[in-house]
């Protein structure tokens, strides 16, 4: 029924389609831009008065090649399996339409270029630690809960030892 | 909708022409190729005037037309149906009433453009003048501006939604078989496909 035109052609296409029919679609990992971020809006407040999180983000480039790339190697493999494709949409979701939040106080070794410490520990306030999905450095095509929860595990140890030694 | 109900609803709207068609779906399909339903509906709907009827009847008709393989959109009935549900719209709530409104604006548009493009209404026009008209509506089917464009995508939703839904359409056409037992599955062979 989503078959392009009119008429005969169209009734013949949508008919010739119909029956047995699937779909396939594709999720990928997210890498980090420096040019995305967050920040407060200035105008734009919530009902309570606090003003509500703006969103600075685009896909790069490495992105829109893996999109690219998804659609080429699913159509190859439904075609390898015998199955006829008859539609290939290498339309890219809009930003923000399938989403985890990570990201925005990524970990690193260096304060310059990263807000956390190996243990998700903050580099310039030594007892902030931030232990969801804010020190990931990419957006994985996988649900991150348990990396989440490991890493967070991780950070608890290194509390208790570190407050242990007297050294927190 | 079963088939019953259909030509129930048909006979409460007073849209006698298009009797004919839903009771010659009736019949098998396979015998010789269908003719198109010929009279098209001129009683007012319950929400379409009459000229509005008669005009989606020819426009619904050219997107899903009778072919060899089943009836069209006449005789799929969508025009009643789609009348009826439109004038079941409550147009105190706002969706529902931008929703009735964008259907007249978009037929009172087929006729602009009909008149910009030959210099008659659109039913007053020869077949591949009507052709032209709705073939420039649907130019931009992926991404429609102009308010004509926009008004064919809606127009054709409704149009496929209505008529494969139908008896004619999802029987008669698609051969859909429906919740029927199958005592064994011999599957299909692609590969020679």
């Amino acid at each position: 029924m989503g078959s392009p035109g009119f008429g005969a052609a169209y009734k013949k296409k949508v008919r010739d389609e119909a029956g047995a029919y699937i779909d396939m679609g594709g999720f990928g990992e997210v890498l980090a831009r420096y040019e995305n971020s967050v920040d407060l809006d200035p105008a734009v407040k919530d009902r309570w008065g606090i003003p509500v999180l703006r969103f600075h983000y685009k896909f790069g480039d490495n992105e829109k090649a893996m999109c690219e790339d998804m659609a080429e190697s699913a159509k190859e493999m439904l075609e390898e399996a015998g199955i006829e494709v008859v539609h290939v949409n290498k339309r890219v979701l809009t930003e923000g339409w399938s989403i985890h939040e990570l990201g925005t106080a990524r970990m690193g070794t260096d304060p310059k270029t990263s807000v956390l410490n190996q243990h998700q520990q903050s580099h310039d306030v030594k007892n902030l630690f931030v232990v969801d999905g804010s020190s990931h450095v990419s957006a994985s095509c996988q649900n991150p809960t348990w990396t989440i929860m490991a890493l967070c595990w991780r950070s608890c140890d290194h509390l208790a030892d570190e407050l242990g030694r007297g050294n927190l | 909708m079963s088939d019953k109900m259909s030509r129930r609803e048909l006979l409460q709207l007073g849209v006698g022409a298009t009797l004919a068609a839903p009771l010659a779906g009736l019949a098998p399909a396979a015998a010789s190729p269908i003719v198109a339903a010929a009279a098209p509906a001129v009683a007012a709907g319950l929400f379409f005037s009459a000229a509005e009827m008669a005009l989606l009847d020819e426009l619904t008709e050219m997107i899903i037309p009778a072919d060899a393989q089943s009836g069209g959109a006449r005789a799929a009935g969508v025009v009643p149906f789609l009348d009826r549900r439109l004038a079941e719209r409550d147009p105190k709530i706002p969706d529902y009433a931008e929703e009735r409104k964008s259907w007249k604006d978009g037929l009172a548009r087929v006729d602009e453009v009909a008149r910009e493009m030959h210099g008659k209404a659109f039913l007053e026009t020869a077949p591949e003048q009507r052709l032209a008209v709705l073939t420039r509506m649907a130019r931009n089917e992926q991404d429609p501006k102009a308010p004509e464009e926009r008004f064919f995508g809606e127009l054709k939703k409704a149009t496929a939604g209505i008529y494969y839904t139908s008896k004619v359409g999802i029987h008669d056409d698609i051969q859909y078989k429906g919740n029927t037992l199958l005592m064994e599955f011999a599957g299909e062979d692609v590969s020679s496909k």
